[in-house]
């Protein structure tokens, strides 16, 4: 690397030289838009986490408990003896920087403490000064740190500025997983009672309502009635999805933002549609309304207890599986968590059975729930669906593979067949922007907060300009994915870096083409805008 | 001394200094680059695919816009467009970086001096006194443009929280809207 020449004092303004070798010297920043609002003291003494307290990140002092050094060594030594990856991630990594330009956030902030290599030092150079023999006798030489109130404040500027996306693990030759020393840095903050307000609010909510929002069931059925309306209104037919009903085959939980926000809302309708088609003997929760668990971003404990409400409601009703809607992190949590924190699944279940083509899902033969887009590829390839793709003919679509399912669960052909079965116009971003190597919307893992939007936006850069690629070059006006965050996250996204192009779920887009059987002649997609006359655009 | 420099200014100026349109654009593209810490600015100058370096992409074709814009005395409309578009493309990059307003816009300044060296170095001296103050002129639109669109995009960027607000609870809005029309009509 070559050192940065000489700043021109009349063009370039007061940025101060950062030399590599201090750069774990440097305090962290805390200006407006590059921080996570802290959580409320209430909330954190509602779920019964340490030391609520008032505090600012923009004050010097976090109010921080008397013993805050012995809390915060106690706390890491118990991880380190709980969690044998997390031992084998402080030790082994060789520093060959083969993470450090993958990562979303560095790409786009251009701050090198945005590498996941050094990200990951904030917290391995306490841990080398703090539990190793080396890094006790050597110091710095060994790249080792003792604890301090800045190291605190690094860690939360810095642990809050990653999405938990695990692109850097990809090319990770050790298979680093970066995410989960993420996970364990905001463990380690929650002990001091220091949390980011849009994660454990949710968090709250859940604990009190089922879901994120905080909807009473009450509301929850009312808001499902009412897209039921709507879908009266488009298509002619009457719906009346079960809900909390003993006795049938499948339980169906969605993300709950595609209840409530524009354009899940839609999403929602096309799972409603879907289930019509094919007569599935379904039903909703309103115990279990929230397919989110926004737990996860905060720590494992608060994961398992958000996501308890699935198995219990499974085994309360009586179902033999679970299907799961469009969501991201909700299958990083069913795929790779969910057997060890709340398994096993309540002896009724099933292995996962499509009652139509008959497949069984035999990859979630622990945990009983697949996801919601195989469950409609394993129809299209069965041929189980009659579709008219030409009502999305105004309609050019790219996919925004979401990091939980196409990384942590290989989702990655699925969504296409589905998509390319719905619409007649498909065109794939850049190849090194997809797939297993997509980048992140910029907003996951709790940090979809309005807050930080130019953070966000920093973050969404290289989905961004990936975008605005296929935007230019093929007349790209529609940006589909199957992660709730990210019909959310996505919205500002492509209005900043690609202003046009609409963010549609994949089961919105089949709701638009599914041709069911008594339905009227439609005149408007499910977003009631005129259904094209007929041909490309 | 290039065979351009022996004939008259008038003539030879703008040809001589479209030589020096790669230089240019290099030139300016080094000093954008310092606007970030060593080891991001040598990433971004190293990698050049596009889409595994989106500030370095945007960048570069800002600085071969620029460079082609300022380099021949009347730009084709094509090439004012093709400026207008990456100038676009990389100030809203540098609108939400944590860069301040005179960070973001000040390294189109260094235009400026770049220019007067090239054409110096192309024995554009005093006599091309009016070429300079044309594209010292030029260089000062183009730095209003930017700061134009800089102040755009932290508009927009203010404008996408106030509409996320109000989508996340669009569908409640109206749910109550409506349930409050139907208890008190």
């Amino acid at each position: 690397m070559s050192p940065r020449p000489a700043p021109d004092a009349s063009t370039q303004g007061p940025r101060a030289e950062q030399p590599r070798a201090r750069r774990l010297e440097t305090p962290p920043v805390f200006s407006p838009g590059s921080f996570c609002h802290p959580a409320r003291q209430e909330t954190v003494a509602a779920l019964g986490l340490p030391h609520p307290h008032p505090w600012q990140p923009t004050e010097e002092d976090w109010h921080l408990p008397e013993n805050w050094e012995a809390i915060l060594r106690a706390a890491f030594q118990d991880r380190l003896r709980k969690y044998r990856s997390l031992r084998v991630f402080m030790d082994i990594c060789a520093r060959c920087g083969a993470c450090a330009d993958k990562c979303h956030f560095f790409l786009g902030t251009g701050d090198p403490k945005n590498m996941p290599v050094l990200r990951a030092e904030l917290l391995r150079s306490v841990y080398r000064g703090e539990f190793t023999l080396a890094g006790r006798l050597l110091g710095k030489a060994a790249g080792a740190r003792t604890l301090s109130k800045t190291i605190v404040k690094e860690w939360f500027a810095y642990f809050y500025r990653c999405t938990e996306c695990r692109r850097c693990a990809l090319f990770c030759p050790y298979g680093i997983d970066t995410a989960e020393i993420t996970m364990i840095a905001r463990e380690l903050l929650l002990e001091l009672g220091l949390g980011a307000n849009w994660i454990l609010e949710p968090v709250a909510n859940c604990a009190r309502s089922g879901n994120h929002l905080g909807i009473r069931p009450q509301v929850f059925q009312e808001m499902v009635q009412a897209l039921c309306d709507d879908i009266r209104e488009i298509t002619g037919i009457r719906l009346t999805p079960p809900c909390n009903e003993k006795g049938h085959e499948v339980l169906f939980i969605a993300p709950s933002g595609d209840l409530y926000t524009e354009p899940g809302v839609y999403t929602f309708m096309g799972y409603l549609l879907l289930f019509q088609a094919i007569g599935l003997d379904y039903t909703l929760s309103t115990y279990a309304s929230e397919g989110g668990n926004f737990g996860l971003f905060a720590s494992a404990e608060l994961a398992a207890k958000v996501n308890a409400k699935i198995y219990a409601e499974a085994g309360r009703l009586g179902v033999k599986w679970i299907l799961g809607g469009e969501c991201g992190h909700m299958w990083r949590m069913a795929h790779q968590y969910m057997d060890s924190m709340n398994g096993p699944a309540p002896a009724g279940l099933e292995v996962p059975r499509n009652p139509v083509t008959g497949t069984v899902f035999r990859h979630a033969a622990s945990t009983k729930m697949i996801h919601i887009a195989e469950f409609s590829a394993d129809l299209l390839l069965h041929r189980a669906l009659v579709l008219d793709p030409a009502r999305n003919d105004h309609l050019i679509v790219t996919f925004h593979d979401s990091c939980n399912p196409a990384r942590a669960m290989g989702l990655l052909e699925e969504p296409r067949i589905v998509l390319r079965a719905a619409c007649n116009h498909f065109v794939e971003m850049p190849e090194n922007t997809i797939r297993e190597r997509t980048f992140c919307c910029g907003s996951g893992a709790g940090l979809n907060g309005d807050e930080i939007m130019a953070l966000r936006m920093q973050g969404g850069l290289p989905r961004g300009h990936a975008l605005r690629h296929v935007q230019r070059h093929n007349g790209v006006n529609t940006l589909a994915c199957i992660c709730a965050i990210d019909r959310n996250s996505l919205r500002p996204l492509a209005d900043y870096w690609a202003p046009g192009v609409s963010v549609a779920g994949a089961h919105e887009l089949l709701g638009n083409a599914l041709v069911l059987p008594g339905e009227g002649e439609r005149t408007t997609d499910l977003r009631r805008e005129p259904l094209p006359p007929g041909g490309a655009p | 001394m290039t065979a351009r420099q022996i004939l008259p200014v008038e003539t030879s100026f703008w040809p001589a200094l479209a030589l020096r349109e790669e230089d240019i654009a290099r030139q300016w593209l080094e000093k954008m680059g310092q606007s970030y810490p060593a080891q991001t600015a040598a990433f971004i100058a190293a990698q050049e695919d596009p889409f595994a370096n989106p500030v370095g992409d945007r960048a570069r074709r800002a600085a071969r816009a620029l460079a082609r814009v300022l380099t021949t005395p009347r730009p084709l409309p094509a090439e004012e467009e093709e400026l207008a578009a990456a100038l676009d493309d990389l100030m809203r990059v540098r609108a939400v970086q944590a860069l301040t307003p005179e960070e973001a816009v000040g390294s189109f300044f260094a235009l400026k001096a770049i220019l007067r060296a090239s054409a110096a170095a192309v024995g554009g001296g005093e006599e091309a006194a009016g070429e300079l103050a044309d594209l010292d002129a030029r260089v000062d639109r183009i730095v209003l443009a930017a700061f134009g669109k800089y102040s755009r995009c932290r508009e927009t960027l203010f404008a996408l929280r106030a509409e996320e607000i109000r989508r996340r609870h669009a569908r409640l809005s109206r749910f109550f809207r409506e349930a409050e029309g139907e208890d008190d009509p």
